[in-house]
């Protein structure tokens, strides 16, 4: 046991020692990420965003070049006939992401009359100008490719929405090199900042960069109450959702869409814990302090005389009646860390704990939490760190199946939406069967019971009487008794 | 006269023991229970004043003492004054039958209360005695609990001297006993630590220091106390909750003319004229309706204190009771209603509405320094989530001024009669400037009993006919629950949830119509 303990100290040693001299190649390297640090000055030096090998992903890097760069014919514009190897690249990334990706109509979006609104009760718009030219540039961190475009700038043509580069990092530095010779677009990734978007882990950082945040993209409480919805990512369900411009090796492995839930809730603890040191120290404009959406919505938002469920069940030594309980949806990942005993783990747990503890506190201390998330962050790193790279950790998926079913089945004592609406994607992603066959029927009554109502723009979980589709409490506690059964005697044959 | 001197401590004395059967024995010396009292000046008990003050003598009568003080207000507030259950009601020695057997449920909420306060069990009665009897029983709280037999006995509640002002002084027998003492002036009683409770403006600081507020009195209901589960507290309104009370008081106007009248009223009103002319404009005035507002008034600034004093201290600054309820405890509906952005950032708590209703500004000098600074706070307040407390601490010691300086302002105010006029420009002032405000049910309710005040003085004096203003005005209590009598029979907790389902239901534009038809009524009439 000692042994092991010291084993783990020691990579924990060599984990720091090596994301540090990552930060110091990172500041040597210069040449691929030509940062604007000037209005994230405040936040201390990120060893571990350099680990996650995503930084070029940063929205203060520059030289977008648009996806229309990457769309000639004979490179990403295809189509191309005959490509029928999974292992072959597409050719046809562009029209792809063009006809059928969501991320391509961001910018329409960002345009509509419901972001009118949302700018102009924000102030970021006045009298259809734009008024707050780092409020609009926070959006388009998220909604364009390119956040620096002032508002002379604004035009169609620029504004193409998510596009490439958005994900595999600014073009700039490695256009001219990436397509040169068998070996060099590893070589980009490596050296010249192409985002290496394989490896899940780092695949789901890059969304969880703007579908949690990040330390430069920050979907505020601000931004919620002036209309926009609240975030509820899931790594597994939106990679089913997405139209793909590529194909994974693995795709069609059993556990496949396991590992993407997996690795979400990795990618997703260190972007909550990212944008929250960002917000602790507040290194954007937009910043607020204390910033009400990291706590649960429905701990503030309930009808008074009517104690919200989800708060009935908190653990008072955590959280004080009467204090907003910490959100979380993006931080369960940790949770799931807790179900594998060994001493790192614990530790994690431990931390995080007190950094609740920290936010749930009154008049929450922002120097204090900004160094605690920092500290949890370079945590989880080592936890998951493999050769310097974050990766899904042999342990968490052991039993993995199984925790999930026992998580659903907590739902039936412990109903909170969160929890509940967790513990059914995880069920989802872990048991491939449960999308088919006898389990499809109970699975889509949890899910129908998830929903939020009509007319609000919050879970209101769980619910006697429904109506239309959602089923009653006693529907879904049945259907909840169901699932996990039937779970459970296909994890055992 | 000289005879009358001698008798009252006499009769004082025969009475005091023929009534202390009443009250249980007393033995210690209690510390004064307010923290800004003359020096040295203590409470004596509420055995003492029922010595006098519970059933008047048929000697008193014949010597016409009762046409002035009725002498039988111990009794009368012991026995149906709400007050006196206040300690009653908190309890936490009751035996489980005894628990059991209580329909409101008020200990059994209590007990539940303190345990979710998560005290340290060896600081638990010290703060039961300092966050909770500092009210329920009119606590100094820096002071330890007196014994339960002591002179100042908890049992009785909320006591005489606990809104009187302690007696050790102004019961010695050559003060308050004697006929001289009507002729003194209101600082000269308070000197000997009376307090005048004929001001509205001293009355209401004095109800609103518990139905309010006031965190360096340590009487201040903090939010984790509501999600414990303490009920809300109602807005206020000084003749609506005066009218609530037993009255062991005879008002101005039913007191005979007494030798040092012109005196008496000289030092209490200004206003010109002989003194003839002076005792009939008083006898005139609408003084319900003038308690009503300046009770409104004072209960205002003392929210801004309110405010300023959670600034102040680190360990209540951000404490979500000063913040508007309403502003996080919202279901998120599509289009509602309840979310009033007003030129507000989105998504930030704003401060309970004091610091943006307005009252009229009638002989007030503060006005303009009082309405910038206001304006400030405002602006801090929605400047960062919960407000920026440096720049609001940077205020307080201006904006405390200039409220010390509006509560002098109230008290030339109230030296002043109310006539009919003032009285429906009053309405009509309310009407106007609250309309847009009336979404929100503390306001609404607040309103609603400040118009309703006026109207009944209105009808009273023969103004207005019942018949024009009685079915608007039985919607309107029904709307708002005016009625401040709660269920005698139901839970406390479940008569709560009824109030806040009504708080977030209520017909908001139906209210608005009903007070628009009231003071349309009321103005129209005059």
């Amino acid at each position: 046991m000692t042994k092991q303990i010291a084993l783990f100290r020691n990579l924990k040693i060599a984990a720091v020692t090596f994301a540090l001299l990552l930060a110091v190649v990172e500041q040597t390297r210069g040449q691929s990420s030509t940062k604007d640090t000037s209005s994230s000055s405040n936040l201390p030096d990120d060893p571990i965003l350099s680990g996650w090998g995503v930084d070029s992903i940063h929205r203060m890097t520059r030289g977008v070049r648009g996806a229309a760069s990457c769309a000639t014919s004979s490179c990403h514009g295809g189509p191309k006939a005959g490509v029928s190897s999974p292992e072959a690249p597409r050719g046809s990334e562009y029209p792809l992401w063009l006809e059928r990706d969501p991320h391509a109509q961001s910018w329409k979006t960002i345009s509509s009359e419901a972001s009118v609104k949302i700018l102009t009760k924000l102030g970021i718009l006045l009298d259809g100008k734009i008024a707050n030219a780092e409020g609009f540039q926070n959006c388009l961190a998220c909604h364009n490719t390119d956040p620096n475009i002032t508002a002379e700038q604004l035009s169609p043509r620029i504004a193409e929405g998510v596009g490439c580069e958005s994900c595999h990092g600014p073009a700039e530095p490695w256009y001219d090199r990436h397509y040169q010779g068998s070996a060099s677009a590893k070589f980009a990734k490596t050296n010249l900042g192409l985002t290496d978007s394989g490896p899940l882990v780092q695949r789901a950082k890059i969304c969880a960069s703007c579908h949690v945040g990040s330390k430069d993209r920050d979907m505020n409480h601000d931004i919620i109450a002036a209309g926009h919805p609240a975030l509820y990512f899931d790594m597994a369900v939106y990679h089913e959702a997405y139209p793909k411009h590529w194909r994974d090796k693995d795709q069609d492995q059993s556990n496949f869409r396991s590992k993407l839930w997996l690795a979400g809730k990795i990618a997703m603890a260190d972007a909550e814990l990212e944008l929250l040191e960002s917000r602790a120290c507040k290194s954007l404009p937009v910043s607020t302090w204390p910033e009400l959406s990291n706590y649960q919505c429905n701990s503030c938002h309930f009808q008074l005389g009517g104690i919200p469920k989800a708060n009935s069940q908190l653990d008072r030594e955590l959280v004080t009646r009467g204090r907003a309980p910490v959100r979380d949806w993006n931080l369960n990942g940790f949770a799931m860390f807790s179900a594998v005993s060994s001493p790192t783990q614990s530790e994690l747990v431990v931390s995080l704990n007190s950094l609740r503890k920290l936010l749930q506190s009154p008049n929450p201390d922002s120097k204090l939490i900004a160094a605690k998330s920092h500290q949890l962050r370079i945590q989880l790193f080592n936890a998951i760190n493999e050769n310097g790279k974050p990766t899904l950790p042999a342990w968490s998926m052991q039993n993995q199946t199984a925790v999930s079913i026992q998580r659903l089945d907590d739902t039936r004592q412990n109903k909170s939406w969160e929890v509940a609406a967790e513990a059914y994607t995880a069920a989802w992603a872990t048991h491939p069967k449960s999308a088919t066959g006898h389990l499809a029927r109970a699975m889509n009554t949890i899910r129908n019971g998830l929903l939020f109502p009509k007319d609000l723009m919050m879970p209101n979980f769980p619910r006697q009487q429904n109506g239309g589709t959602s089923p009653s409490l006693d529907e879904w506690n049945e259907a909840l008794q169901l699932a996990v059964v039937a779970l459970k005697n296909d994890d055992r044959r | 006269m000289s005879g009358q001197k001698v008798i009252l401590p006499l009769l004082a004395f025969i009475f005091g023991i023929l009534s202390s059967r009443f009250i249980a024995a007393a033995e210690p010396t209690h510390p004064a229970p307010h923290a800004t009292l003359p020096t040295g000046v203590t409470s004596i008990g509420v055995k003492e004043c029922a010595a006098c003050h519970s059933a008047p003598s048929p000697i008193y009568n014949a010597l016409g003492v009762t046409r002035f003080v009725r002498l039988v207000e111990a009794k009368e507030w012991l026995e149906r004054d709400k007050h006196a259950y206040a300690y009653q009601l908190v309890r936490q020695d009751l035996s489980p039958a005894e628990l059991e057997k209580d329909e409101r449920k008020s200990n059994q909420l209590s007990i539940n209360i303190t345990s979710k306060m998560n005290w340290k069990p060896e600081e638990s009665k010290r703060k039961f005695e300092q966050m909770c009897l500092t009210c329920h029983v009119g606590l100094n709280a820096e002071e330890p609990l007196p014994k339960v037999d002591s002179k100042f006995n908890i049992q009785f509640g909320v006591q005489c001297e606990s809104c009187h002002g302690p007696g050790s002084e102004y019961t010695k027998r050559e003060h308050h006993q004697q006929v001289s003492w009507r002729a003194k002036t209101p600082e000269e009683k308070a000197e000997l630590g009376m307090r005048n409770l004929s001001s509205p403006s001293i009355a209401a600081k004095v109800c609103l220091s518990c139905h309010l507020g006031n965190i360096d009195e340590n009487r201040f209901v903090s939010h984790d106390m509501y999600a414990a589960g303490h009920p809300v507290l109602p807005p206020f309104d000084l003749q609506v909750f005066l009218d609530a009370m037993p009255p062991h008081w005879r008002p101005l106007q039913e007191k005979p003319s007494f030798e040092n009248q012109a005196e008496y009223n000289r030092a209490h009103f200004d206003i010109p004229g002989n003194s003839d002319e002076i005792q009939s404009a008083i006898r005139g005035s609408y003084d319900k309706t003038r308690r009503s507002m300046l009770g409104g008034l004072v209960a205002n600034d003392l929210g801004i204190e309110l405010i300023h004093q959670g600034i102040a201290k680190p360990e209540t600054w951000g404490d979500y009771s000063i913040y508007n309820c309403m502003g996080c405890h919202q279901e998120l509906k599509k289009n509602s209603t309840q979310v009033r952005l007003q030129s507000r950032t989105p998504g930030r708590p704003f401060p309970a509405n004091w610091l943006t209703l307005d009252y009229p500004n009638i002989h007030v000098s503060s006005q303009d320094m009082h309405a910038s600074l206001t304006r400030e706070m405002l602006a801090s307040f929605d400047s960062v989530p919960f407000g920026d407390a440096q720049r609001l601490n940077q205020l307080s010691d201006k904006h405390l001024q200039s409220l010390a300086d509006r509560f002098q302002d109230r008290r030339k105010m109230e030296k002043q009669v109310m006539s009919k006029k003032d009285v429906v420009q009053w309405l009509d002032f309310l009407n106007t400037s609250r309309k847009d405000s009336l979404t929100d049910f503390w306001v609404a309710k607040q309103t609603a009993w400040m118009v309703c005040v006026a109207i009944d003085e209105l009808v009273e004096r023969g103004d207005l006919t019942k018949e024009s203003v009685s079915s608007s005005q039985k919607e309107l209590r029904e709307l708002l629950r005016l009625d401040l009598q709660l269920p005698q029979k139901q839970s406390v907790l479940s008569v709560q949830k009824d109030i806040l389902k009504t708080a977030q239901q209520f017909d908001s534009a139906r209210c608005k119509e009903l007070i628009e038809l009231l003071v349309n009524t009321a103005v129209s009439s005059h």
